[in-house]
């Protein structure tokens, strides 16, 4: 709660406005009044506010006299202002704000509209409610953004940060401040931009991420010393230092405090934080009163998370003293506000001081109860902080590469001057020094080639890395792989198709060959259609079946029968299954199977459902695996075996990590004199019952 | 008249065949038309075709291993095949010929003409380099079918030199100082060759890299070869040579 001091110096460059609205003089009256209002708000801070309220009871009193809504709304707004920062009464400026937007709503004139969400989102923000605080501030940084103020805009953005923050979500804290950082880089507005940083140096410090945050913080204070920049800031960079065990350093900025003269705001937080310094170093009794006092001007502030904050570090100050009844008081109360704001950090550091003084105690059964809880919040915690951390090591790691580029750029520009150079100084030198002048400069050239070689492969190294780290882009990749297994479409099949037609087309039989023609495009289009699916229903599958066998058999006049038996009462068009799976083993059945045979062969595809198990049974009377073998061509056996591999890891694919992998089992079949009969294929595919997703497809 | 034997298991293929054939090589007589290898392989003994269509891919007996069983008839042989890049690199190898299915009028033609003007079997040396790639592609000893002008030369990978283009021709260079003039593009010979130690240095030029004795900078500098040429290199290729020259520089 940094910005908790700093609001007006910041906020609403709302003067841009001419004043001269619609209505009558009385209006402009009234609209000056909120004007000065406004521009106070903006001029004076610390909790200096009550020429903002003056201003606002007038402009209130006089619009609702003439009945001016928007002067209503606007005077409420600042009403609301002033409750926030001058008494620090949060439910108040709720109150009141929420007043000043339902009359907003019933004026076109949004003017000011901001200022009431703003109030609104920090009043909520102060009283622990940050998911609707950031509801408001987003509105309006929207409004601002309409109206191009660009200050406001990137203000609520680290507004919504700080309450991300706040509330345990590290990653979306870490990347809304990162982008208000960049966004204020680029505007130069570099105070705004600094003070992003600093605040991510907060959260870093918060998240026990040591070396960020001091690197946050060397980015935030830029050339300037640290004891020149906010105190705030400063107390939290002390106990960052005290944490890196530096303890002098630490004391040397807790030091810079005059805390005769610190207004209440910041001498909490100056309180808390030496406080913790204590606490760290286990000197109990020195750090009780730094929180004893903090605690009492927090409650003043009514700022329920340094509330949080302080009866925290109280109870463990009294369990390291030893006092256990008054850190079981201060740990419940701090738990109970915890647990009712849900900043799960909080909660997790409640349960913990509460099972560890159990323990003490000898009540195991609390104790462990607690333990329980404060172990299943630790994990959910613990994998938001490394969110936050990936988020950060994603984030440098681009920087980095970033970076990276840059360097080779400028290499590559430095070697064009040299060049350039050279040309000029070449002329002169060969006059003087010749050929060994040239030696000279061959050799430096090559060194800079060298060198960015080097950098080359660093940036590739770095890329790579980058990429491993990225287990979306691994779940990418396994669509990816699923797609191109799936075009995956027998080529000899495919230009069998147009010797077939072509055949039809010499002989004129123009007929046949459209028929052949259209035959063949729709299977095409049924394959693009399918592969485009995770999932299709079964009854789709079926009729490609049919199709495809259907083509086969027109190719070979008819060398074979074939035949789909469909369980009687199985429901093909509710059953889902991966696309393209049963094909490559009917058409190895065709081609291995029963080409081989010189009487006349038979297929017989059988689908039947048990539980959510899907069998199919694809059974030939060809001449058997051991002959298909030897028969087999060499070249054709490439692409045939390479079919049913694909498949077979398709199908491994498909089943994600943990799941029953479909089942595939090929035996061969014998007559009753033992001689081979055929083969047949068992697939055991799960099904699923949801709609397929499509996966985006390059057809 | 020419006799010929039609050996293709899919039916429509033969009778488109057939029909282009009939209707557009008249000088062309079928025979028979058979659907597997051990079909054909009895008629094509008693009938003795002057001309052999082969499909390759084919249940029980392929192409190849019917040509085994036949090499020692006279007769010419057009290789016809729908899909399948390594059968095809194995009958260009030979300088056999081929057609790609559906087959091109045009190309049929041709593939007759040459047939006419020839009339004549293959070398057996032609089947032996054929048989020989396909069981082992990249064995270095292999031999390589050149056509000439005058026919064909069989020429061992190894001992080429160099090879140069003029125009329409290559002119081969071999070991032994011979030059053989072939009938192909330089870009033809390289697609041959690819899957041996050359490399494309020039527009015109195709080296053997085992053959290559000194390389002398420039701009894109030149080879010196083993019989004493020296060969053009051009700035574009220059940096692949020296990649290729020497695999471990960093």
């Amino acid at each position: 709660m940094r910005k908790f001091g700093i609001i007006g110096l910041l906020l609403l460059a709302l003067a841009g406005r001419s004043w001269a609205g619609p209505g009558d003089a009385r209006q402009h009256a009234i609209d000056s009044l909120l004007h000065k209002a406004l521009s106070d708000m903006r001029t004076k801070h610390y909790g200096q506010v009550e020429s903002v309220e003056r201003y606002a009871d007038v402009a209130l009193e006089k619009s609702r006299a003439i009945g001016y809504t928007h002067g209503i709304a606007l005077a409420l707004a600042c009403q609301a202002f002033a409750a926030n920062m001058g008494r620090n009464d949060f439910p108040e400026a709720e109150q009141l704000s929420r007043e000043s937007l339902a009359w907003f709503d019933q004026t076109d004139d949004k003017l000011g509209v901001t200022v009431a969400h703003y109030v609104l989102g920090f009043a909520l923000f102060a009283q622990s409610h940050f998911e609707e605080a950031n509801r408001h501030y987003d509105l309006a940084r929207e409004y601002a953004r309409k109206q191009g103020n660009r200050t406001e805009e990137l203000f609520m953005m680290s507004l919504m940060g700080e309450a991300y923050r706040e509330s345990g979500d590290y990653e979306k804290a870490f990347r809304i401040l990162r982008t208000c950082a960049e966004m204020a880089e680029a505007e130069h507005m570099s105070v705004m931009a600094q003070s992003q940083y600093l605040t991510l140096a907060g959260m870093f410090v918060q998240i026990e991420d040591f070396p960020d945050a001091l690197r946050y913080f060397q980015l935030g204070y830029g050339n300037k010393r640290p004891e020149v920049i906010d105190p705030w800031d400063l107390s939290v960079y002390a106990l960052l230092l005290t944490h890196l065990h530096k303890y002098d350093s630490a004391l040397y900025y807790f030091g810079k405090f005059d805390s005769a003269r610190l207004p209440p705001t910041l001498l909490r937080t100056y309180l808390a934080s030496k406080g913790e310094y204590y606490l760290f170093r286990e000197e109990y009794a020195t750090a009780l009163p730094y929180f004893q006092k903090s605690l009492s001007y927090q409650r003043q502030m009514n700022d329920n998370n340094q509330i949080m904050r302080c009866l925290q570090d109280i109870a463990r100050t009294y369990y390291g003293l030893k006092q256990d009844a008054a850190a079981f008081q201060y740990a419940r109360e701090g738990l109970h506000l915890a647990e009712k704001s849900k900043a799960r950090q909080n909660v997790r550091d409640g349960y913990r001081q509460l099972y560890l003084l159990y323990d003490r105690e000898g009540k195991t059964d609390s104790a462990y109860s607690y333990y329980k809880r404060y172990n299943v919040l630790k994990d959910s915690v613990l994998s938001d902080w490394t969110k936050g951390e990936f988020a950060s090591f994603g984030y440098e790691q681009k920087i980095k590469l970033l970076n990276k580029e840059n360097e080779l750029q400028d290499v590559c520009i430095r070697q064009e001057m040299l060049t350039k150079n050279l040309l000029l100084a070449g002329i002169l030198v060969l006059l003087l020094l010749g050929g060994v002048y040239i030696w000279i400069v061959r050799l430096k050239r090559r060194n800079e080639e060298h060198r960015r070689k080097r950098a080359e492969d660093e940036l590739e190294i770095q890329r790579l890395e980058g990429e491993r780290s990225k287990a979306a882009l691994q779940q990418r990749a396994k669509e990816l792989e699923v797609q191109a297994l799936r075009s995956q479409m027998n080529p000899h099949f495919i230009f069998n198709c147009l010797n077939a037609i072509n055949r039809f087309i010499l002989g004129h039989e123009t007929e046949a060959a459209s028929d052949y023609l259209t035959k063949f495009s729709r299977l095409m289009r049924m394959i693009m259609n399918h592969s485009r699916h995770s999932t299709i229903t079964l009854a789709e599958e079926i009729e490609m079946l049919q199709l495809y066998l259907e083509m086969e058999r027109l190719r070979f006049k008819d060398a074979f029968d074939c035949r789909i038996d469909v369980e009687e009462d199985l429901d093909t068009e509710e059953v889902r299954i991966p696309p393209l799976l049963i094909q490559p083993f009917v058409e190895n059945a065709v081609w291995h199977g029963l080409m081989h045979k010189e009487e006349r062969g038979s297929l017989l595809i059988q689908l039947r459902v048990q539980g959510d198990m899907l069998t199919c049974i694809v059974r030939d009377n060809g001449v058997g695996r051991k002959r298909a073998g030897m028969l087999r061509s060499k070249s054709a056996e490439k692409h045939k075996s390479m079919g049913m591999q694909i498949t077979a890891e398709r199908m491994d694919l498909l089943a994600g990590p943990g799941e029953a992998k479909p089942f595939l089992q090929i035996e061969d079949l014998y007559d009753e004199t033992g001689a081979p009969a055929g083969t047949q294929v068992t697939l055991t595919i799960k099904l699923t019952t949801s709609t397929g997703t499509p996966v985006e497809a390059n057809v | 008249m020419i006799k010929a034997i039609i050996v293709d298991d899919e039916p429509y293929c033969c009778e488109a065949l057939s029909i282009l054939l009939d209707r557009y090589c008249p000088q062309v007589e079928v025979a028979g038309v058979y659907h597997s290898g051990a079909q054909a392989l009895e008629p094509i003994r008693e009938q003795k075709p002057q001309l052999l269509f082969l499909d390759i891919e084919m249940p029980r007996m392929n192409g190849f291993e019917l040509l085994e069983k036949i090499k020692s008839l006279n007769f010419e042989l057009i290789f016809t095949t729908s899909y399948d890049q390594y059968a095809i690199k194995a009958i260009r190898f030979s300088a056999l010929d081929y057609l790609l299915k559906p087959i091109d009028r045009e190309e049929l033609q041709l593939s007759i003409q040459k047939v006419e003007q020839r009339l004549q079997a293959p070398l057996p040396q032609q089947f032996d380099l054929l048989f020989q790639r396909l069981q082992n592609p990249s064995s270095l000893f292999t031999k390589i079918a050149i056509p000439t002008m005058e026919g064909l030369q069989m020429v061992a990978v190894d001992h080429i030199v160099h090879c140069v283009s003029d125009s329409n021709y290559t002119i081969l260079t071999l070991k032994d100082r011979q030059k053989v003039v072939a009938s192909k593009t330089l870009k033809e010979i390289e697609e041959l060759l690819e899957d041996y130690h050359f490399l494309r240095v020039h527009h015109s030029n195709l080296v053997n890299l085992n053959e290559v004795t000194k390389y002398i900078k420039g701009e894109g500098g030149y080879l010196v070869m083993s019989d004493g040429s020296s060969i053009n290199v051009s700035r574009s290729r220059k940096e692949g040579l020296l990649k290729k020259l020497q695999p471990n520089r960093s």
